[in-house]
């Protein structure tokens, strides 16, 4: 396994092409925009190097019998499913941020079990190429980036009709040594400071589809693709140092759009070619996956979230009022029932023909659904609990300015016991955390909520509970049988 | 002859959601063992006893394959005999003393 120190040196190594506002950023590592998200994914190897949660952070790979990251791991069992909700929980609490790294490892295992169903089928060989694939990331520890989304242009269109054909990752030529695709990935969390891309379909393919069903690993370096790191609201605090907030972790996962510009894929990286008919399960598995994580990683980030609330409470000096008793148990409670939601997919969860085990798709879809309105309901809370100061305080500059700073400092004061610059510090933090950027995250991640709905009709058997209604009711539910 | 020290094999729960500070523990465990026994990693030595600390009630550490005895602390519990938080570190001193 990678030390945090081991995975930021190997990030050096990279040519990668990104820009940003025009510019070409020449190195990932120390860029004040890019850094903090490297230090957020840093976490997920500092943490399988620690006794105190290496129980989380690492798992024994089922190819090799060696202690691996269990970013890299093909979940084995249901344990293996819940501990990969309290790592996402525990690493969250550390960064409140997101670490990026649960993409690629949902990635993973949903490519692993889908190309197992498609090689039973179509006796092709994909899953023996993705477990080579799977052993070489486990081996050299390396960050996968889950690309899915693509830019998709006209919602109501299919990818073959389209406007223009790249709206969709697509395969453009096939040769005896591998293929060559076009087209781009959107929001891309986590690309620019990964070592791979595991590009997927971002929906279910018909026939006419079948040059947009594709599935393989490229190098985020290779040739032919580009970069364009995205904006995030607060982009220019990343200069200053209070202003941030969280200064160390940022906001989010450091998003980019990622443009595939006739890229070059051997064969034996490459896992859906053309096979449209999988491309549904491999999108449905990979975002039951991905929904089961909400319920880990944002209830990690509303720790912190309440932790900030019941602190600004205290340095305004109302900590002892019962409303903001109530709202911060209010916080907990809806925290903690993102977090039962999670437990409860992952300890419901199955095994897949593969030998993979895999969370129960109904629940999961529900605990990305919440997820889609309780942290907005978290995120209030602290607003209201912090005060208006959180969108209004002036900058950081003016707070450490020589003669203006004693202005600041004066009239942004709260609770004697504590210092201004902490009340400050923390105000920052909540904006943070808790501002637009973080918000749309807990939206679209994983998916829009009506994905989940449209899940949670077609799993949730509406027959069985009118059939349940029917018949205490008293009605003959048999209709054969009445008539 | 001097007396081979014992060997106490700790392994850590994940710690994703703690109700006592398990590091905490040890530490304080360490400072006042130190010259008794000697404390190894659980996965790289061989041991003559196997520490559990487990930070929350549901205990979710994996136990490691080991013959001899071990002692669980998760949460305030001890072998999983209620106990104060104040009590952990002495009924943990006192637990591998008797073991000695
Ligand atoms: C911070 C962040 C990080 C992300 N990271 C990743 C990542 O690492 N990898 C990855 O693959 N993706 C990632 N995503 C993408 C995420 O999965 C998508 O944002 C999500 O699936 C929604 O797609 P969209 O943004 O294109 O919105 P749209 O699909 O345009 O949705 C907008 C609205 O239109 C509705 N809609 C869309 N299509 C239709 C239709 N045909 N008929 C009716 N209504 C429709 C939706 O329900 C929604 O209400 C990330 C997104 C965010 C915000």
């Amino acid at each position: 396994m990678k030390t945090r120190d081991q995975y930021i040196e190997s990030l050096k190594e990279l040519k990668s092409i990104i820009y940003f506002e025009g510019e070409k950023i020449e190195s990932v590592v120390n860029h004040p925009l890019i850094q903090p998200h490297i230090n957020s994914a840093a976490m997920t190897y500092e943490v399988a190097n620690d006794p105190m949660y290496e129980d989380l952070a690492t798992a024994t790979s089922h190819l090799t019998g060696k202690k691996i990251s269990r970013f890299t791991h093909i979940h084995q069992n249901t344990e293996d499913l819940i501990k990969k909700v309290k790592l996402l929980r525990l690493i969250a609490q550390k960064t409140a941020s997101c670490f990026q790294r649960c993409v690629g490892f949902d990635a993973l295992n949903a490519v692993y079990s889908t190309t197992y169903d498609m090689d039973q089928k179509l006796g092709t060989d994909y899953h023996e190429r993705l477990k080579k694939y799977l052993e070489y990331v486990q081996e050299n520890d390396l960050m996968v980036a889950g690309a899915m989304t693509d830019p998709k242009g006209d919602r109501s269109l299919s990818p073959s009709k389209q406007a223009d054909p790249d709206l969709y990752v697509h395969v453009v030529e096939k040769n005896d040594k591998g293929i060559i695709v076009r087209g781009a990935k959107a929001h891309m969390t986590g690309m620019v400071n990964s070592h791979e891309m595991l590009i997927m379909p971002t929906a279910a393919m018909k026939e006419d589809d079948q040059a947009y069903a594709v599935s393989c690993a490229i190098p985020i370096d290779a040739p032919g693709v580009i970069h364009f790191f995205g904006r995030q609201t607060n982009d220019k605090r990343k200069f200053d140092e209070m202003d941030q907030g969280n200064a160390k972790f940022g906001i989010v996962g450091g998003e980019c759009l990622t443009v595939l510009e006739d890229v070059f894929v051997p064969w034996d990286k490459v896992f859906m070619c053309g096979e449209y008919k999988f491309s549904g399960t491999l999108v449905e598995r990979f975002a039951t996956l991905h929904r089961q994580n909400y319920g880990g990683c944002k209830a990690g980030v509303s720790d912190v979230v309440t932790g900030a609330a019941t602190a600004m409470a205290e340095y305004n000096g109302v900590s002892r009022a019962s409303h903001i008793k109530d709202k911060i148990v209010e916080m907990m409670h809806l925290t903690e029932s993102l977090y039962c939601c999670s437990i409860a997919c992952s300890a419901e969860g199955c095994k897949l023909p593969s030998g993979a085990s895999y969370p129960n798709a109904l629940l999961g879809n529900v605990v990305k659904q919440n997820v889609t309105r309780n942290i907005y309901e978290i995120d209030r809370i602290c607003h209201d609990i912090a005060g208006g100061f959180i969108a209004t305080l002036p900058s950081e500059k003016d707070f450490n300015h020589p003669e203006l700073g004693k202005y600041i400092k004066k009239y942004f004061v709260g609770k004697a016991d504590y210092s201004v610059e902490d009340r400050y510090r923390m105000a920052r933090l909540i904006e943070n955390m808790t501002g637009g950027t973080a918000l749309v995250e807990s939206m679209h991640g994983a998916g829009s909520p009506q994905a989940q709905r449209v899940m949670l009709l077609r799993m949730g058997n509406l027959p069985h509970k009118v059939e349940l209604a029917q018949r205490l009711a008293g009605i003959e539910t048999n209709q054969d049988e009445k008539k | 002859m001097m007396r081979k020290k014992m060997k106490i094999g700790v392994k850590y729960c994940g710690n994703c959601n703690p109700y006592i500070d398990t590091r905490k523990i040890y530490l304080s465990l360490y400072k006042d063992l130190k010259e008794e026994v000697e404390f190894v990693k659980w996965d790289n030595q061989t041991y003559d006893v196997l520490l559990i600390l487990s930070s929350c009630p549901t205990d979710c550490a994996k136990r490691p394959e080991f013959h001899g005895p071990i002692i669980a602390i998760s949460d305030i519990t001890i072998d999983y005999y209620s106990i104060t938080v104040e009590q952990i570190s002495e009924l943990l001193k006192q637990k591998i003393r008797l073991l000695m």
